[in-house]
Parts: structure tokens; C-alpha cells; sequence
């Protein structure tokens, strides 16, 4: 059984590459779910996040079969919730009808303050949808390394670069890998994606290394503050140890 | 290195990811959903095999108004279609496919049935609800179980034993 000490604490990392975090939480809205109720609600509520917009649901999907083109699906499912944007759109809460999710785009700011607000706001969610139970809780950190223009040693970024196949001449142009990984003894798993990202218009900008990391849990639990707080600690935990044994030394030095 | 892949364990998580908002996390979705698809494209690890896919969005079309037996059904909505839609996109590659149907309280429904004593049945309903019953020789197995885009364990279980020689 894998032991998880969320009293360990981590390097300091001036630059961290952090480009999104999440915390999602799936429940089931157990009150009516209605578009313009809500909308008031949180609009007395959270002032601190003037922008709200009404989300739908889209499920675009590629159908492929042998020999023919791929065709394409793409339908409304209707509404879905609201999307509350602050400010200065850095912090984004989405009250869906299926769950909430919690995202802080960059710069990241700390564990702490990320945390405690996606509390406060999924409060909220709890509050007016009267949901009773988790039915999965995910703790996401994407990470996005900027890379230099020109050639690219992946083996100075990642412990465990991607290889083209021995013993013949060929050189790695692009990459998506995905690992799965359970936690022994521990109702959670992984998702661990690493792949690059095309340049983004700026000429100092050589594409992006991405470090998706994904904590989850899909074991339901019944919502309380304690259980969440417990949960989201050893999540956070799982998900800077799987950083910190990602990333090179010389990495982590860059980014210190 | 060791892959733990007859455990249940590699099945019950599915490709479910934490939401996000930003662009990279928007660039990553897209990319895994073209990795998905490709290797969905084989009739050895895809849906095409026995055609079920084509089945579902027949039979849903076919269904789609009230009364649609005869007898005061419930339409087939397109909250139902699409939750079944998903629950099928969201087996384990290569897992056996089920035929699809309908249910007179305008749920859809997949069988998986290799004789008389071995069958299992899964409705599934426009709020995601799966109910399932299954008979596995003497035994009886029934329930009801929430999805949210990964298959329950206690259905690929099942699924499993109905399949298994």
C-alpha cells in the first residue's frame, strides 16, 4: 500500500509551469435545475465574478468506418449550466447540472488560495442543487514547458522521453502518451498525458512540452466538507509527487 | 515493467478526464479524442463490428415519437440516445458488443445474450441511470447503477461472465 504524507512539502517553484488547474466535482443536481433561478442566485452571490455565461452541451463526435470518409455527429443536448468568469477571467466555476468544476488559469497562485475558493464556490453548487452525493472528484494540473526554438533534447525535459523504435535512424516529430495508473491501496487513479504543443505565435516560443497530470477518484462518497478536504490534501499530494518524478533535475532548475 | 491489465482495476477508471478551460487543456482533449478514434476505426477494437452502432441510431430514430408500439410507449428522446451513445463509446476496446433496443418507458436498452440462461440486459435512461439484470445460469444479478461516462465495474463484470466461454 502506497503511504501518502500530506504533510510533505515540495521545492518552490518560482516558474511553475502551470498553465490550467481544476478541481471537478460530479454529483447529481437532486432540485430543479433551471437556467434564469440560477443565474440570479449567483449573481447576488458571487459579485465577484461579473461574467456569466449560459453553457450548452455539444457532443461532437467522428464516426469512422473501412474505406469510407469519417462522418461527422454534432448535436445540441440543450442546457447544460453557467459559467462564472472573474474579472480578470483567471478563475473560471462552472455550475453544471451533472457537477462543478473549478479552474485557475495562469499564473497559478498557490494550493491554498486554489483550493479554499473551489470550496467556497462548490458550496454553493451543493447548496442549490442539493446534491448529497460524490460521484467523482478529480484534481487536474496541465502543465505547459515552453520549449527553445530549434532542435529539442526531450531527454532534458523528461525522466522517461518517448523513443523511436532501436536501432534505426528515425527522430521523434511528435508524440501523445497516456498512461493509466491505479493507486495501491487508495481509491484513486491517474491519467498522466505528456505530449507537445505547435508553437504559439510568439517567435521565442518553440512549442510547449505538456505534463497533464489528472488525480481522480470515481469511488461515490457522501459530500462533506471533511471527506472532500481529506480527499482533495492526499489527491494534491499524488499529483506533485507524479511532478516532481516527471521532470529532469535540469528541469526543475529552469523553472526554480 | 509490469501491466496490470487482467485487472479490474484497468477497466473500471474508462477514459474519463477532469474537466478544464484553457486552451492547452482544450488542445489535449482534442488530440486524445483523434488517438480514440483512430484506434476505434478496426472492426478488431471498434464499435462497427456487429454493426451496433448503426442499430442504436436506428433504433432511436424509429422511436422517437410517443406511441411508437402501438400501445402508448414513451419516446426515445435525444438525452437517451446520447447517453446510450456514450455508454457504448465508453466500453473497453475490443470488449463484446451488445445488440441494441428499445423499452416501452422510452428507455434504450443493449443485450448481451449467448443462450437463454446466459443473458444481460442494460437499460439505459435519459438521466444516465443504467438498470441491469442479468441470469448467469441459476443466478440472478440486477440493479441499477449511475454512469458518467465510465462503466461500472459490477456491468463489465457482468458482461464478462455472460461472454465468457
Amino acid at each position: 500500500m502506497l503511504k501518502i504524507d500530506v504533510t510533505e512539502s515540495f521545492q518552490h517553484l518560482e516558474h511553475a509551469p502551470i498553465v490550467e488547474a481544476v478541481i471537478e466535482i460530479r454529483t447529481r443536481v437532486e432540485s430543479p435545475w433551471e437556467e434564469f433561478a440560477l443565474r440570479d442566485q449567483l449573481k447576488a452571490r458571487l459579485p465577484d465574478y461579473p461574467k456569466v455565461f449560459s453553457q450548452n452541451e455539444f457532443r461532437h463526435e467522428l464516426k469512422v468506418k473501412g474505406g469510407q470518409p469519417p462522418e461527422q455527429f454534432f448535436h445540441d443536448l440543450g442546457w447544460r449550466g453557467l459559467r462564472l468568469q472573474s474579472a480578470d477571467g483567471r478563475y473560471i466555476a462552472q455550475f453544471n447540472r451533472d457537477g462543478f468544476v473549478f479552474s485557475r488559469l495562469h499564473p497559478y497562485e498557490s494550493w491554498d488560495q486554489f483550493k479554499d475558493e473551489a470550496v467556497r464556490l462548490w458550496n454553493m453548487h451543493a447548496e442549490l442543487a442539493k446534491s448529497i452525493e460524490v460521484q467523482r472528484l478529480g484534481v487536474r494540473f496541465i502543465n505547459r514547458i515552453t520549449l527553445p526554438v530549434g532542435e529539442v533534447r526531450l531527454e532534458d525535459y523528461l525522466r522517461v522521453p518517448p523513443q523511436p523504435p532501436g536501432e534505426l535512424d528515425l527522430q521523434i516529430i511528435s508524440f501523445f502518451h497516456q498512461d493509466s495508473v491505479s493507486v495501491t491501496g487508495h481509491p484513486y487513479a491517474i491519467n498522466i498525458v505528456k505530449t507537445v504543443q505547435p508553437p504559439q505565435g510568439s517567435g521565442s516560443d518553440g512549442g510547449g512540452l505538456i505534463l497533464d497530470i489528472d488525480v481522480f477518484t470515481t469511488k461515490p462518497f457522501e459530500q462533506s466538507a471533511d471527506a472532500i478536504d481529506k480527499r482533495l490534501a492526499e489527491m494534491r499530494w499524488l499529483k506533485n509527487k507524479v511532478f516532481y518524478s516527471s521532470l529532469t533535475k535540469g528541469a526543475l532548475e529552469v523553472l526554480k | 515493467m509490469n501491466l496490470a491489465m487482467t485487472s479490474a482495476e484497468f477497466y473500471k477508471y474508462g477514459f474519463m478526464t477532469t474537466g478544464g478551460a484553457s486552451d492547452t487543456a482544450y488542445f489535449i482533449a482534442d488530440q486524445a479524442q483523434k488517438g480514440r478514434g483512430h484506434l476505434q476505426s478496426p472492426h478488431s477494437l471498434g464499435l462497427g463490428a456487429n454493426g451496433v452502432l448503426e442499430d442504436l441510431i436506428k433504433v432511436a430514430e424509429e422511436c422517437s415519437s410517443a406511441d411508437w408500439d402501438g400501445y402508448g410507449a414513451a419516446p426515445v428522446t435525444n438525452e437517451t440516445f446520447w447517453q446510450a451513445y456514450h455508454f457504448l463509446r465508453a466500453l473497453p476496446f475490443g470488449f463484446p458488443t451488445p445488440s441494441a433496443g428499445a423499452e416501452p418507458d422510452g428507455h434504450l436498452t443493449f443485450e448481451w445474450h449467448r443462450s437463454a440462461r446466459r443473458t444481460l440486459s442494460v437499460s439505459v435512461s435519459s438521466e444516465g441511470d443504467l438498470h441491469y439484470a442479468a441470469l448467469l445460469g441459476a443466478s440472478k444479478a440486477y440493479g441499477t447503477e449511475p454512469f458518467s461516462e465510465v462503466v461500472p465495474e459490477i456491468i463489465l463484470d457482468l458482461i464478462n461472465r455472460v461472454c465468457s466461454i
